[in-house]
This record gives C-alpha cells, sequence and structure tokens, in this order.
C-alpha cells in the first residue's frame, strides 16, 4: 500500500512539474518554427526568392530598352486564401523591400500611404512657404501592378499535418492590362504531434 | 502499525483534499451566477464573473480550454469581437495542442477519475469556435479574416469525415465480428457528426458574398444532405437574389442553452458479517438502497460514476424578425447542438463507460486488498491479546474494532472522493440556431427579435438599429439564453 501512495504521489508531482520560461535574443533571420504556422521566415524567403526571380525575367530588359529608365511599380493587394490568419502585410513590406533594395526598379507608395502624402502635400499648400511647399500632381505614375494570394491545402491525420501553401505574385502593365510576369512559390510543411507525452 | 496506516490513509485523504476538489470533481457552482448574466444579456458582467472566477481558481490548468471558450463567448455577444477573437484563438490552439495526451494524467485518471486530464474540447465545440469567430470578423467587417474561420470550419469537417469515417469502417468490421459470434465488442453510434450545418450554412453565405458560386452550389449540396432535405427550400430561400433596389440581411438568432452532463453513481458495498449487500443509486430524485442476500469472503466498497447527457429546458419555441415594428415572419431552425452533443456523447460512451468499469475495478482492488491487511492486523492484536487477562483484552479489542473501522471509513472515503465523473463541457454556448433572409433598401432600421414560448407568448425581446449597406454581408445576430 505504502508503494502505491508513493507511486500516486509521484504522479501527482510529476503531472504538477513544468519547466519556467526562459528569453533568448536571436539573430531576427534565424529560422524558427514553431507551431508549423505562416511565420516571419516564410514570409522573408518567399519574398526574396519570389522577387530575385521577378527581376531575372526578360520584362524588366524589354522595359528598360524601351523607355531608357527603371520601371515604376506598386505592391497592390495580396488576398490572404488560406486556412490561417496571415499578416499580409508583413508579406507586402517584405516584397516592397527586397524591390527596393534591388535598385532596378522604381517604387511608389502604396495606396494609404499615398493618400497621406497626398494630405501632406495639401497641408503644405496651406502652411509651408512657398520655396518648400512640393507641386502637385508630379506623382510618378506606376507602370506595373504587382497582386498576389496567399492559398494553402492541409492534409490531416492522427497527429501528422501537411501543409502546403502556394503563393502566387502576378505583374500587370497597368497601361496594357498584359500580365508581365506570374511568380509562384511553393512550401511544404510537415508538422508532427506526439499523441503522448510524459 | 495500525496508527501509521490510519495515518497513511488519513494523509492520502488529507492531499486529495489539498490537490483540491477541481482535480477530482468538475466545478460547476461557479456557472450559477454567469449563466444568470446570459439569460438576463448581461454578457460584460458575464466575462468579468468568468475572469474571476479564474482568478479563485475555478478554472484549473486543465480546463484552459473551458475557460477561453466561456470567454470567447461571452465577449462575442457584449459585442467585444476583436477580444472574443483573441480567447477563441486560444482555445483552438489550446485544443489542437491536448491531442497530445499526459502519459501521468491518463495514469492519474485511472487512480482518481477523468477530471484530472486535460479537457480538450468535442470536436462540436471546436467547430463552434470557428463559427463565432467567423461572426466576429464579420461583424469587424474583416470579410477575408471571416472567409479564413470559414475555410477553418471546412477543414475540420473533412477532419472529421476522416475521422467518423475510419470509425464507420470499424463499426462494419465489428458488425461482421458480431455476426460471426464475438463475445464482446465496443463500438461507436453510427453518426452525422461530420456535419456542421451552421458552419456550412455561414460558409455557403460566406462564399455568396464572394461570388464564389461553385463553393455556393458545394455548401448548399452539404446543407440539404445534414438536414436530410430539411433546409433544401429554406437554403433555396436565402440564395435568392434581392428584391431591386434592396439588399439581402441575413437573420441569425442563437436561442436557448447547450446540453450538460449530469454524474449517474452507483455505490456498491458489501459487509460479510451481514452476509448483506448493497446497492445505492443516489443523485437519482428518488434516492434507492437496494439491499440483497449476498455470501462472500471479503468486504467490498465500489463506486461506478460515469456522465450522462442532459438537455436543459428553453422556453424558446420560435422566433419573430420584426423591422421597424412590421412582422416579417418567423426565423427558421437551422440546427440544435443537443442533438449533436448526444451524438457526439454517445460514440465516446462505450469508451467513457469502460474507462469507468476499469478505474471502479482498480479501486476495488485497492479498497478490498486495504481491508484485508486491516482485518489481518486487527486479528494479528487478537492472537497478542490471548496472553492478556480477559477485561484488558476486551478492552484492547474494542479500541482495536473501533480503529479498524475507522481505518475502512477512511478507505471507502478515498474511493468516494476519488470517483467523480468528468462533467466538463461547453456550459454557456447556446442550445439552438436559426435563420433567415429578408430584403431591405439599404438605410437605419430597427430591428426587433421576438423571441416566442409554445403558446406564442414573448419570452424575451431584443431590439438593434442596424445600418443596412449594399456593399454589406448584412448579418444581423440575435441570442436569448432563456
Amino acid at each position: 500500500m505504502r508503494k502505491l501512495f508513493l507511486l500516486i504521489f509521484c504522479l501527482l508531482l510529476i503531472s504538477g512539474c513544468g519547466g519556467g520560461r526562459t528569453v533568448k535574443r536571436i539573430a531576427p533571420d534565424e529560422v524558427t518554427d514553431l507551431s508549423g504556422r505562416w511565420n516571419d521566415t516564410d514570409s522573408r524567403l518567399v519574398a526574396e526568392s519570389m522577387i530575385f526571380d521577378m527581376l531575372s525575367r526578360p520584362w524588366l530588359i524589354d522595359f528598360e530598352q524601351e523607355k531608357f529608365e527603371k520601371p515604376v511599380v506598386i505592391v497592390g493587394t495580396v488576398r490572404n486564401e488560406s486556412t490561417e490568419h496571415i499578416n499580409v502585410g508583413v508579406f507586402i513590406k517584405d516584397i516592397e523591400r527586397e524591390l527596393i533594395n534591388s535598385g532596378k526598379v522604381q517604387f511608389v507608395a502604396s495606396k494609404g500611404e499615398r493618400e497621406e502624402i497626398r494630405e501632406e502635400r495639401m497641408d503644405q499648400q496651406m502652411y509651408a512657404s512657398i520655396e518648400t511647399a512640393k507641386k502637385l500632381a508630379q506623382e510618378a505614375g506606376a507602370d506595373y501592378f504587382l497582386i498576389g494570394s496567399v492559398a494553402s491545402v492541409e492534409d490531416w491525420f492522427e497527429g501528422k499535418k501537411a501543409v502546403f501553401y502556394t503563393i502566387n505574385l502576378e505583374l500587370i502593365d497597368v497601361e496594357k492590362n498584359t500580365k508581365a510576369w506570374i511568380g509562384n512559390k511553393k512550401i511544404k510543411k510537415l508538422i508532427e504531434q506526439s499523441g503522448y507525452k510524459w | 502499525m495500525l496508527l501509521k496506516r490510519f495515518l497513511t490513509v488519513f494523509l492520502a485523504v488529507f492531499i486529495l483534499s489539498l490537490v483540491g476538489c477541481a482535480y477530482v470533481q468538475t466545478q460547476v457552482k461557479h456557472y450559477e451566477s454567469i449563466e444568470e448574466d446570459f439569460s438576463s444579456h448581461f454578457y460584460s458582467g458575464a466575462a468579468e464573473k468568468i475572469e474571476k472566477a479564474k482568478n479563485e481558481g475555478k478554472y484549473e490548468g486543465k480546463d484552459k480550454v473551458l475557460y477561453y471558450l466561456d470567454m470567447g463567448i461571452a465577449l462575442h455577444f457584449a459585442g467585444r469581437y476583436a477580444e472574443s477573437n483573441e480567447f477563441l484563438d486560444k482555445a483552438e490552439i489550446a485544443i489542437e495542442e491536448n491531442f497530445t495526451k499526459s502519459i501521468s494524467k491518463v495514469m492519474i485518471s485511472f487512480l482518481l477519475n477523468d477530471n484530472v486530464l486535460d479537457y480538450a474540447g468535442e470536436d462540436y465545440e471546436d467547430i463552434f469556435t470557428n463559427i463565432i469567430k467567423n461572426l466576429n470578423y464579420i461583424h469587424l467587417k474583416k470579410t477575408e479574416d471571416a472567409m479564413v474561420e470559414i475555410r477553418r470550419t471546412n477543414l475540420k469537417l473533412s477532419r472529421l469525415q476522416d475521422k467518423y469515417g475510419h470509425m464507420a469502417e470499424k463499426l462494419g468490421e465489428s458488425k461482421k465480428l458480431q455476426e460471426n459470434e464475438a463475445e464482446f465488442s465496443f463500438c461507436p453510434g453510427e453518426t452525422n457528426l461530420r456535419y456542421s450545418i451552421t458552419g456550412t450554412y455561414l460558409s455557403m453565405l460566406g462564399y455568396k458574398s464572394m461570388g464564389n458560386w461553385d463553393d455556393v452550389k458545394i455548401d448548399r449540396r452539404k446543407l440539404i444532405e445534414a438536414s436530410s432535405g430539411r433546409l433544401e427550400n429554406f437554403s433555396g430561400e436565402v440564395l435568392s437574389p434581392a428584391a431591386e433596389n434592396t439588399a439581402t440581411v441575413y437573420t441569425l438568432c442563437f436561442a436557448g442553452r447547450s446540453p450538460v452532463k449530469t454524474q449517474s453513481t452507483l455505490l456498491l458495498d458489501y459487509d460479510p458479517d451481514l452476509d448483506m449487500a448493497r446497492v445505492m443509486l443516489p443523485g437519482k430524485k428518488n434516492t434507492e438502497i437496494n439491499s440483497f442476500k449476498y455470501k462472500g469472503d471479503n468486504e467490498f466498497h465500489l463506486k461506478f460514476a460515469v456522465p450522462e447527457i442532459v438537455r436543459r429546458k428553453s422556453r424558446i419555441r420560435h422566433i419573430r424578425t420584426l423591422v421597424n415594428d412590421r412582422n416579417l415572419g418567423e426565423l427558421y431552425l437551422i440546427e440544435n447542438f443537443g442533438g449533436i452533443a448526444e451524438e457526439t456523447f454517445n460514440i465516446k460512451k462505450p469508451i467513457i463507460y469502460l474507462r469507468a468499469a476499469l478505474r471502479t475495478l482498480i479501486k476495488a482492488t485497492i479498497d478490498a486488498k486495504t481491508k484485508e491487511g486491516i482485518d489481518k492486523k486487527y486479528e494479528d492484536k487478537n492472537e497478542e491479546g490471548e496472553e492478556q487477562d480477559k477485561q484488558k483484552e476486551a478492552k484492547k479489542q474494542g479500541k482495536n474494532k473501533f480503529m479498524a473501522g475507522l481505518l475502512k471509513f477512511a478507505v471507502d472515503a478515498v474511493t468516494d472522493i476519488t470517483e467523480n465523473a468528468d462533467l466538463r463541457c461547453w456550459r454557456t454556448m447556446p442550445g439552438r440556431v436559426y435563420g433567415g433572409k429578408i430584403d431591405l433598401a439599404p438605410g437605419e432600421y430597427e430591428i426587433t427579435f421576438e423571441y416566442l414560448d409554445e403558446r406564442g407568448k414573448i419570452v424575451d425581446l431584443e431590439k438593434k438599429i442596424v445600418l443596412i449597406d449594399k456593399n454589406d454581408l448584412n448579418l444581423i445576430e440575435g441570442v436569448s439564453y432563456r
């Protein structure tokens, strides 16, 4: 009997045991796959590889040869068609960063940002000095519009989950409404969850 | 030695009481006032009470899913949609994490009861989480996020299709075995659980608002199949185009409360000195105590506690919609969660009962062995007593008998305290869902939901000022827990 009570006591003790919290600083580009969901690493890697692909395609050379200048690109909507709440804002920022840092294209601010800047410009017409106030109707019009979507397919059975993300980006010629480039990136993750723990 | 044993048993009882009732018993007392607030539409007050109950230890770590679900639904009905989503997100993650079972807790559950296990939520509760999150995002006008919840609902439903399809296969195999005169088999009941009518209905509305007509058709087909044709006309009506210069307004009302689990207990006692066995069924309205003649060698005491599912009464039978005091008819019953809860429970029932029987057997064996040990010790004392004079012997015998009785009582108390059914479920979930469709010209309206009893008397009433926009989904939600 004493052994039995000892066993119960030990089990209660074990079940009540839990590790404390530790915090460790890591590099922002370090891969951290914790839950298996879409994360910052996916966002960054997808943006890097897709923009690299986009900028290495013939549309860019064709444009430069025709217009003798860098094309002006704007990033539009990236729709979330997945089964996760993906912060597409982070993904769009990653795309914008890759585009600007490439130095191969000119980049215009997004719709929301443009509206804010226009307000500021209107304000300047009223309150700033004539020398420093920025002129109206001098915005650079975009040559290309980048839109996209993130979709996912999940398959799950008894603790094993396979998630397949497919990210599509399309570059559309604003003037002609023609598609200059279509890129696709796929990510597949296998998440295993043990049925038992101690 | 005897005193040592007594102290051991006493210590065990003491530790168990220290571990707390929450570990060996489902705590439901705190729900009384919370449910009162739900009934009187005071949802923020309910959320505060849930938080208070959590701080008072009414929601242990193992019950965190219930805490998140209760908070999520209280905040949803309080109109605090973003906060509600935060809690429901946590609930969903916790449900997913609880797929991993703790071996130590499973072992303890065989010595105590299923209340020590982490509550992983029922399948229908998990799906209802996404339904509420979907509604939250609709109210927050985040259509893309609402669609994520619809996709998650569909994903979970397809998982259930696999899960219960697999069970149905097993059932088929089991039936074959039974035909081949198999002596013993546990079969899950045949089920329709792979469908969530409400989830599919909202999915259909979501796809309709996005213009995805292929998905709308698929959902409608599922809806008709899941409701055995009951919702065919209703779904056709819902999908019909809005009249000219009007916008479609969808009304969705929750009514009543979801079923709960109650405990059924059986106590069995046998005393060889009396040659009598006693069966008690406490917890029933008419407490029955049946005694019968039985001749056995060892004294034993066992308690068998299992949960039963019980539907909670609701006075609401119909819901009427009034727009600017103009009666626009009654809403249509889309789904009764009571049936789903019962089905889910019936599937798990054989496993729950088998676990309870095994646990009872383990406890009864421990109980009998301990009492045997106590009796042996008691007899030992008698032998020692033979050398003493009669008066001293009688006094000592009396003392030993008292101690032995006390010890046996303590052993039975441990069995009784620890054996309880796991009654955990999402108690604040509504019981039924009703829907309807009206066409209104864009503008501001006063929409009234009248909750009626079977005689047509108003049981509850809700008034809402809503702005109808042609470009919105225009989903108006109501609830009454009465």
